[in-house]
Formats: C-alpha cells, structure tokens, sequence
C-alpha cells in the first residue's frame, strides 16, 4: 500500500510537470517581470534606470491613452449592442427555418473561420478609395459624389473597423444563442403560443430571459476582447489616422516595435493587464448580484 | 375555415420576408470573400478600372507570382500550428488526468493556478519573453512561437479536460488497476480513447487559436524565413502597396486553407469553437 502511495506521488508529478512548467516559465513569471520592468526607463541603446512610477505618469497624461479607453469603451458597447441585437434575431429566425436552415447557418458562420489578419486585409481593400468594393458600390448606385478613403477619416475609421469585427462574429454569437435556444423546452414556447404571445413578446419576455446565462457569457467574452483589441486595428489603421483607432494594444505595440521603449511598453501592458482582471471579477461579481436580485 | 384561410398567406409572407432577410444578410457574408476571388483573378488595370465585375480574362499569374512566398509562411503556420496541437494535447490531458483522477490532494488548487492564465492578456507576457528567448536562444526558430502558444493554450485545454475526465465513472479505472494495469497504461489505453471527443475540441480550438495568432509572432519573429501567415501577409500589404491583385492572391491563398478545412469539418469546427467560449 505504501508503495503505491509513493507510486502516486511520482505519477502525479509527471503528469502535472511539463505543464506546470511551461505555464510558469511563459505566463506567470514573466507577468512578475512586466510589473517589474514597468518601473524602469529602459531601450535598446541605454542602461536600466529606476524611474518609479514615471511611465505611469506619463501614460496617464498622454493624450492618445484617454483616447485609447474612450475607443475601448466604444468597441465594446458596439459589440455588445450590434452583434448581440443582431445575432438574437439570425438566430431566433434560423431556429423556425423549415428548409436551408445547414445553409444559412454556414455562410453566417464562414467568416470566423478567417485569420483577423486576412479580415483586416480584405476590409481595407473593401473600404480602399481606388479601387475598394464599398467606392464601386457607390459609383454603381449614382451615389460616387460619397466616395471617400474611409478609412482615412477619424470619425468613421473606427466606426467601419466595428463593421468588420461584425461581420466576423455575429455567426459564432448566432451559433451560440442557436444552441441556447434549442435547449429550451419545448412546452414552454408552445404554451406560450397557445396563450397568444406574439413572436415579438415571444423572442423578449420569453427566449431572452431563458438564454439570459449566455448573453452573460457574450457580454464578459465581448467586453474583455475590447480591452486586448488589437490585430485588425493594426492591419487596417495601426491606430491611425490621428489615434482615432487607437487602443491600449497599439500603444504598446508601437512603443517597443518602434521606439524599443520597454519600460514604457511594460507599464502600458500592466495597464492593460489590470484592466482585464478588474474586469473579469467585477463583471462577474455584477452578474451575480443581478441574477440573485432578479 | 375563415380563419385558416386567413391565416395562411400572413404566415407565408413572414417567411418569405424572413428567408429576404436572411439571403440579404448571407449577401453580407459571402460577397467579399467572393469579392476577394474574382479580383485576385484580375491584372491591376482591369481591378482599378472594374472592381465590381467579373475578371475580363481569367489569369492565375498573381497566385503563380505569391506562391513561393506564400507557400512558405503556409508551412510555417502549419508546422508551428501542429506542432502546437500535439504538444498541448500531450501535455494538457497529462495535466488534468494528475489533478482530477490520482486523487491528488492540492488537485483543485493546481486547476486554480491554470485557470489564471484565462484573465491573462497575452500583451503582458510578451516584452519579458522577447528577452527571456534571445537569452536562452530560442529566438528565431520554431520554438519561439511553439512555446508561447502552447502556453496560451493550456489554461482553456486543461479547463476542459478536466471537465471531461470528471464525468468518467471512478470504477472504469479501479477495475483496471486491479488487473494490474499502470497508471501510465491506463491513461493511455482506458481514459483517452473514452475521451476522444475533448481531444477534437481542444485540437480545433487550438489549431485555429496558433493558426490565426498575429501579435506574439509580431514581436517575437524577426526572420523572414520563419513568418507565419498572418505576419507573412502584413508585411506583403507594406510591400505591394503598388501591386494590390497580387496582395488579393495573397490573401486568397491565406483563406483557402481555412476554407477548405470549413467545407470539411464544419460541424465538429462549430462545436469545438462554441465550447470555448462557454467557461462555466
């Protein structure tokens, strides 16, 4: 007996190891460098030099962080509001399909599958002054005195981007509501017919507070995806035109690709690593309030 | 009678309206994608001149022109996707197997430590590991981007082993122990042929996840020789700024891959992708 207990014991340590190992060697330690590291003024050519909390200072007061959050801000409120509106009615439509209903769903879904590089690339062609499928669009309808080079504009720059991620993720949230809805039973929405419910008060007093659990699930995945908002932003506009698209990512991205200034790109990091966890735990914590509540 | 008659065509109309919604909105889907093919079929004059047409002559000379190039980031992401696949699997499944069924005390604390690494952006991870690399050397090689992929990929993958390994009855592996089967043995004979199904999910979530990764290799890869897909197409938009079809055939090359494995597992790929998202 004792023998295997001993068993067990080396069993368990190399099962657990290699990936307790290599978890802690790239995630946890070097988050304790970056906080580390955000104290310091420090680039490729100079030596390390303590500096507290200077680089904080400094990204506070600077004009392309405040934009950085207003943009965070607005990433997530689009994402919640647009795709979450739309993915319910695609997929509150798709569940009562009698036919095409494999069809409908696929071609909503196809775009997830893409890299958000090659998204970010087919959208700036789309949006492209030249030659771009939204110019030709225009001409074609007597509408060209509208076209312009889109996303050249600060005020809609960021706005179009949003299009993009729309366009790539509403069918993975359709999936999801598809599959919640599905879990429903059937009495209820049938009871509910018999009673006369309308399809309208049928979608909003009845399906939306039974898959309430998932859009909880969208809103957290929605909103922490707007904090670590990064590579269609640095395919189409690396934060351009005049940091209108300009998020906590592409700051730190171009302050250590560019500038090699990696204190400062520790302390953004931090930042953002902070926001993230804030986030997580406050989120959930609100959830919990509003269910025990409601 | 009366009231059937009446009702009939308002359902007819609604679904007819519903079915014009729905092919407006796959319009919306598919039409760049098909947008992208037709014009990386173009030369430049007939793009800049008729974006919104068909190609006045079908010519494969911008694919033959990206393709050695292509085809070298391609395999790049397929190596180091794979690779990343085999390696989590490996190591992940060994991981929950420890902490939920060898009655493994600090198992839940162990599940805990992992879970962290959800909440974890990667941004914050990535300045120490640029330096953390060129110091040990594994800069520039395949490892570099193997490694932090895979460690990325073990807090999601573990987190549904575990689920899974859970749900396997306790006596499935006592009866096996009693015949003298190794722990060792067991795992691999008994618990991951019955839990073949996590091993799909976290492949897919994992494969595409590595596939579509754009900021570590960003910061982490300078050779071009090692670029990926993603990173192999940003640079080509800097480079053929002046030659845009050829930069459409480079992304429809990017695309085809994908696609292709779409039309094939599209089932398997939605379900793989969904319970990602679903944590609990």
């Amino acid at each position: 007996m004792k023998k295997n207990k001993s068993n067990n014991k080396l069993a368990i340590t190399i099962f657990l190891a290699p990936a307790f190992l290599i978890f802690t060697f790239v995630m946890l330690i070097p988050i304790i460098q970056t906080f580390y590291n955000s104290f310091f003024d420090w680039d490729i050519i100079s030596q390390r030099t303590y500096v507290g909390f200077e680089n904080y200072k400094e990204l506070f007061t600077n004009e392309s962080f405040t934009k950085a959050i207003k943009n965070m801000v607005f990433i997530a409120l689009t994402s919640i509001v647009f795709q979450i509106i739309i993915a319910l009615i695609l997929a509150y439509l798709i569940v009562n399909l009698k036919r095409f209903k494999g069809f409908f769903q696929n071609a909503f879904f196809v775009p997830n599958v893409l890299s958000t590089a090659t998204v970010g690339v087919l959208f700036a062609f789309i949006y492209n002054y030249n030659s771009g499928l939204l110019n030709s669009l225009l001409k074609i309808v007597g509408l060209g005195q509208f076209q312009k080079a889109w996303l050249s504009d600060t005020s809609l720059a960021l706005p179009l981007i949003m299009v993009a991620v729309c366009w790539q993720y509403i069918g993975y949230y359709m999936m999801l509501f598809i599959a919640a809805i599905a879990n429903i039973p059937e009495e209820i929405i049938e009871s509910a017919k018999l009673d006369g419910v309308s399809t309208i008060g049928l979608l909003y007093k009845i399906i939306i507070p039974m898959i309430f659990p998932i859009i909880q699930v969208t809103i957290i995945l929605m909103i922490t995806g707007s904090v670590k908002f990064f590579d269609l932003i640095w395919v189409m506009t690396q934060g351009g035109p005049n940091h209108a698209t300009e998020t906590i990512s592409t700051i730190m991205v171009r302050d250590v690709f560019t500038k090699f200034r990696y204190g400062y790109g520790s302390a953004v990091s931090t930042v953002l690593f902070l926001i993230c966890v804030f986030l997580a735990f406050g989120l959930n914590k609100f959830f919990e309030k509003y269910n025990f509540e409601g | 009678m009366l009231k059937k008659d009446y009702r009939k065509p308002t359902y007819s109309i609604k679904k007819f309206f519903t079915y014009i919604f729905l092919l407006i909105y796959a319009l919306f889907t598919i039409y760049p994608i098909i947008w992208l093919f037709l014009n990386s079929m173009k030369d430049d004059f007939d793009f800049a001149n008729n974006s919104f047409g068909l190609p006045k002559k079908i010519s494969f000379i911008n694919f033959i022109d990206v393709f050695p190039k292509m085809s070298k980031y391609l395999l790049n992401s397929v190596i180091v996707s794979l690779s990343t696949v085999v390696v989590t699997l490996i190591v992940s499944s060994m991981a929950a197997y420890a902490i939920k069924r060898l009655n493994f005390k600090y198992g839940k604390y162990f599940l805990a430590y992992f879970l962290i690494g959800i909440f974890i952006p990667i941004q914050t991870v990535l300045i120490p590991l640029v330096f953390m690399f060129s110091k040990i050397g594994l800069n520039n090689s395949y490892l570099t981007l193997i490694v932090p992929y895979v460690a990325f990929a073990l807090p999601m993958a573990i987190f549904i082993f575990a689920g899974f390994f859970q749900s396997i009855p306790k006596s499935i592996e006592e009866a096996a122990f009693i015949d003298g089967c190794s722990v060792y043995r067991c795992f691999i004979s008994i618990i991951v042929p019955i839990t073949a199904p996590a091993f799909v999910t976290v492949a897919i979530l994992t494969f595409l996840s590595s596939w579509n990764e754009m900021m570590t290799a960003l910061l982490l890869i300078s050779n071009e020789k090692l670029y990926t897909v993603t990173i192999g197409l940003l640079n080509y938009v800097g480079q053929y700024s002046s030659q845009q079809t050829k930069l459409l055939a480079a992304t429809t090359l990017s695309i085809i891959p994908a696609l292709i494995l779409y039309l094939l597992l599209h089932d398997k790929i939605t379900k793989g992708m969904m319970s990602g998202s679903i944590k609990g």
